[in-house]
C-alpha cells in the first residue's frame, strides 16, 4: 500500500518536469510561403485601402466635360473678338 | 512610271500596308507564346459559353469570389471558347491566337482610319499602320491578349466614328450612327470603362453646341432634324449599351446596375499584385502617382515618343492661329489620349503589369506621333531641320524591329534606350509578367524529357504546355518555395523574384541547368533534381522527425547554399526544439541571401513571443508590414501579440 502511495506521490511531484518537458516542443509555424504574383485573396496587415466608389467617376466626368467646354467656348469667343 | 504613282496612290499604300500586316499576324500567330491571363480568362470563356447552352443552369460563370471575373464582359475570349465548342478544335489556344491577330488588324484599320480623319491624308494612315506594328508593348500581345488588345481597337473605332459624327452634325448619317452604336456596344462588351466613349461623344456635342449656337437654334426649330437626332441618340445609347452587355452574364442579371458596379470594381480593383517599380517592389495598390507615367515614357519606342514632340510642338504653334476643324479634331483625339491617364492617376487605380491596362491610350500617341511628323513635313521650316528631323523618326524605327526581330514571341517585354534598355530594367521593372519565355522554355524541355515519366514545376499557371503529354505532370511552385514540392524538372520565369536576389545574384541554384536569355537577361531558368533530399527533409519535418529532417536540409544547403527556403525550414525546426541560439544563427544566415524575405522576420518575432518578448516580437512584426502589409501568415501572431499588448 505503502509502495502505492509513493508511486502517486512521485507521479503527481512529476507532473510539472512532464509539463516542462511537453513544452520543450516549441513553436512550429505550419505555413511561412511567403504570397507572390497571382490573382490573390485580399489580404492585409496594415491599415486597408479606402475605394472612393463610382461617385467619382461621375464627378470626374461632369467636372472635365464642364471644364473642356467652358475653355472651349471661351477661347471660341476670344477668337471672334 | 507613272503607271507605278497611279498604283502608288496614299489610299493604296494604307490598303498595302494593311494587307501585309495582315499576311505578318497570320503567319505569326501559330508561333506566339500562350501568356498566364489566357490560362485565367479562357476556363471562365468556356463557363460562360455553357451558361449560354445551358440555359442559365451552369451558373458558375457567376460565382468568381477570388478573382473577379464575372466583372469581365471579356467578349473576345467568349467568342473563342464558342468557336471552339462549335467546331469542336483541339487546338484551343491557336484559334485564341488567330482571333487575337483579327482584332489587332481591326485595331490597325480603325487607328489607320482615325489617323486619316485627323490629318485628311492616307499617308498617315499607312504610317500609322507601321508605326503600331513596330511597337512592341502592343504588337507583343496582339495574339494572347484577348482583353486590352481588342479594348483598344474598340476604342479607336469608337473615337473614329465620335470624329465622323462631330464632323456630320447635325445631319449625320445612319451609317456612321449605327458604327458608333456598334463600336461602343463591342468596347463594353470586352471592358465595361468603355462606356467612357459615351462621355467623349457628349462632350463632343456639348463644345459644338457651344462654339456654334446657331446650331442648337436650328436642331430646335427644325422638326425633321430635331427627331432624327433624337432618334439617332436613342439608339446610340440603347445599341451602345445593351448590346455590349448581350454576351456578359452578370450584367444580364441586372443590366442597370451590375455594369456600373464592375466599373466601380475595375476603377478600384482589390485584388493586389507584387509589382517590381523603380527597383522595389510594391503592392500593385500601393504604387506611386507617376507609375503610368514613367511606364509610357520607358516603355514607349522612341521615334513616337519624338513623334509626339514634334506634335506637342505644332499643337502648341496652333494655338496662335484662328482655331479651325483640324486644331478641334487634334484637341479632341488629344484629350482621349490624356483623360484617361489624368483619370487613373486621381482616383489613384490599382494599376499593374506595366501599361497593359492603358494598352488602349498608346495607339493614339502613335496616331498624334504620325500626325506631328506629317505636320513636319508640311511645315514651311528650313529644309535643313527638316530632312534630319524626319528622317530621324522613319531612323529610330529600326530599334523596335530589331527588339522584335530577335525577341519573338518575347518581344512585348521592351524597353526604350533612353531608359537604358532591357538590361537596365532587368531588375528594376515588371520583365515577362505575361511568361511568353516559357514557349521556348518548354519546347527545350519536352524534347529533353522525351517519354521519360517526369513532374515538371513551375512559377506560373502554363500547365497547357504539357497537356497533351501523359508522361508529364505538371505542379505549380513559387521560386523560392521550390523544395516543397515533388518534381523532376523546374521551369521558372525570372519574375517576381525580389530584385534584391537578382542584384545580388543570390537567386541563383546550383541546380540550374540551363538559362534561357532575352537581350542577354535571364528570362527563364531550367532545373533538374539530383536529389530530393529537400523536399523529404520538409517532409519529415511537417512529421515532427526533427533530427532526421536536419540530416537532409543541411546535406541539401551543402549542394545548393542559395536555397534560402532550406535555412527557412531548419529555423522552423530549432524554434520547435527552442533551441533559439541555432535558429539565429540560421535567420542570419538566411539574411545574407535575402535579407527582405517574410518568413525570417515571422520567424524571429515568434521567437520573441515565445520568450515573452512581446514588445520586441511587435517590433519584428512592424518591421515585416514595412516588408510586406499583405503576408497573410503573419496575422495570427500579429493578432496574439496585440492583445498581450493591448493594442
Amino acid at each position: 500500500m505503502k509502495r502505492v502511495i509513493a508511486m502517486i506521490g512521485l507521479f503527481i511531484m512529476s507532473l510539472p518536469t512532464m509539463l516542462l518537458m511537453a513544452q520543450d516542443q516549441g513553436t512550429y509555424i505550419d505555413n511561412l510561403g511567403a504570397q507572390d504574383s497571382s490573382y490573390l485573396e485580399e489580404v492585409q496587415l496594415a491599415g486597408a485601402e479606402q475605394a472612393s466608389g463610382s461617385n467619382t467617376t461621375v464627378i470626374i466626368i461632369v467636372v472635365a466635360v464642364v471644364v473642356i467646354a467652358a475653355a472651349v467656348f471661351f477661347f471660341m469667343k476670344k477668337k471672334k473678338k | 512610271m507613272n503607271k507605278l504613282t497611279d498604283i502608288l496612290t496614299a489610299r493604296n499604300v494604307f490598303c498595302i500596308s494593311l494587307f501585309v500586316a495582315a499576311a505578318i499576324l497570320l503567319s505569326l500567330a501559330p508561333k506566339a507564346a500562350v501568356n498566364v491571363d489566357e490560362m485565367l480568362h479562357y476556363p471562365h470563356a468556356k463557363r460562360v459559353v455553357n451558361w449560354y447552352y445551358t440555359g442559365g443552369e451552369d451558373a458558375s460563370c457567376l460565382d468568381t469570389p477570388v478573382d473577379n471575373l464575372k466583372y469581365y464582359g471579356q467578349s473576345v475570349d467568349n467568342l473563342t471558347a464558342l468557336i471552339n465548342r462549335v467546331f469542336s478544335i483541339e487546338n484551343e489556344f491557336l484559334t485564341r491566337h488567330f482571333t487575337g491577330a483579327v482584332f489587332f488588324f481591326l485595331l490597325l484599320l480603325f487607328a489607320g482610319l482615325l489617323g486619316k480623319e485627323i490629318s485628311n491624308s492616307y499617308w498617315v494612315a499607312a504610317t500609322v499602320v507601321l508605326s503600331l506594328m513596330l511597337t512592341p508593348r502592343l504588337f507583343g500581345q496582339a495574339f494572347g491578349n484577348l482583353k486590352d488588345v481588342p479594348f483598344a481597337a474598340g476604342y479607336m473605332a469608337g473615337i473614329y466614328f465620335i470624329i465622323k459624327y462631330l464632323k456630320q452634325f447635325p445631319k449625320v448619317s445612319w451609317k456612321t450612327v449605327t458604327g458608333l452604336g456598334l463600336a461602343i456596344a463591342f468596347t463594353c462588351s470586352v471592358r465595361i470603362g468603355g462606356l467612357i466613349l459615351f462621355a467623349y461623344l457628349g462632350l463632343g456635342i456639348v463644345v459644338i453646341v457651344l462654339s456654334k449656337p446657331f446650331l442648337l437654334k436650328y436642331i430646335v426649330s427644325t422638326k425633321s432634324c430635331f427627331v432624327r437626332l433624337m432618334g439617332q441618340w436613342l439608339v446610340i445609347v440603347f445599341a451602345g449599351y445593351f448590346l455590349g452587355l448581350l454576351f456578359w452574364p452578370y450584367s444580364l442579371q441586372d443590366v442597370v446596375r451590375h455594369p456600373f458596379e464592375s466599373l466601380s470594381v475595375m476603377e478600384h480593383y482589390k485584388i493586389s499584385i507584387k509589382q517590381l517599380f523603380e527597383g522595389e517592389v510594391i503592392w500593385s495598390s500601393s504604387l506611386p502617382w507617376h507609375y503610368l507615367i514613367k511606364w509610357i515614357l520607358i516603355a514607349t519606342p522612341e521615334f513616337i515618343l519624338l513623334g509626339a514632340l514634334y506634335f506637342i510642338a505644332f499643337l502648341t504653334y496652333k494655338f496662335s492661329k484662328p482655331l479651325s476643324e483640324q486644331l478641334s479634331i487634334e484637341l479632341f483625339v488629344f484629350f482621349t489620349l490624356l483623360f484617361p491617364v489624368v483619370y487613373v492617376i486621381v482616383i489613384g487605380s490599382n494599376l499593374y503589369s506595366g501599361m497593359r491596362q492603358m494598352l488602349f491610350v498608346v495607339p493614339v500617341m502613335v496616331i498624334l506621333a504620325v500626325s506631328g511628323v506629317f505636320q513636319f513635313i508640311k511645315s514651311d521650316i528650313s529644309k535643313k531641320v527638316k530632312i534630319p528631323a524626319i528622317a530621324l523618326f522613319f531612323v529610330l524605327m529600326i530599334l523596335p524591329f530589331q527588339h522584335q526581330a530577335k525577341t519573338f514571341p518575347a518581344d512585348y517585354i521592351y524597353f526604350n534606350a533612353i531608359s537604358g534598355g532591357n538590361k537596365t530594367a532587368w531588375s528594376n521593372y515588371e520583365y515577362d509578367y505575361y511568361f511568353h519565355g516559357m514557349k521556348e522554355a518548354t519546347d527545350y524541355l519536352i524534347s529533353e524529357i522525351g517519354e521519360k515519366e517526369a513532374t515538371v514545376a513551375m512559377n506560373c499557371q502554363l500547365p497547357n504546355y504539357f497537356e497533351k503529354l501523359p508522361n508529364i505532370d505538371f505542379q505549380y511552385t513559387r521560386y523560392l518555395e521550390r523544395s516543397s514540392v515533388d518534381w523532376d524538372y523546374a521551369l521558372f520565369g525570372v519574375n517576381y523574384i525580389h530584385p534584391y536576389l537578382l542584384k545580388n545574384d543570390t537567386w541563383q541554384s546550383t541546380r540550374i541547368v540551363k538559362t534561357f536569355y532575352h537581350k542577354g537577361n535571364p528570362l527563364v531558368v531550367l532545373l533538374e533534381r539530383q536529389s530530393k533530399d529537400d523536399f523529404k527533409g520538409i517532409d519529415l519535418l511537417k512529421h515532427r522527425k526533427w533530427d532526421e529532417a536536419e540530416v537532409l536540409l543541411n546535406k541539401e544547403l551543402e549542394t545548393d547554399p542559395n536555397n534560402v527556403w532550406m535555412f527557412v525550414n531548419l529555423a522552423n525546426l530549432k524554434l520547435a526544439q527552442r533551441k533559439y541560439a541555432e535558429l539565429d544563427q540560421l535567420l542570419e544566415k538566411g539574411r545574407t541571401i535575402h535579407p527582405y524575405y517574410e518568413p525570417l522576420y515571422l520567424l524571429e518575432a515568434q521567437k520573441l513571443f515565445d520568450q515573452g518578448k512581446f514588445d520586441e516580437s511587435y517590433a519584428v512584426l512592424e518591421e515585416l508590414i514595412a516588408v510586406n502589409p499583405r503576408y497573410k501568415n503573419a496575422a495570427p501572431l500579429l493578432k496574439r501579440v496585440k492583445e498581450k499588448l493591448n493594442k
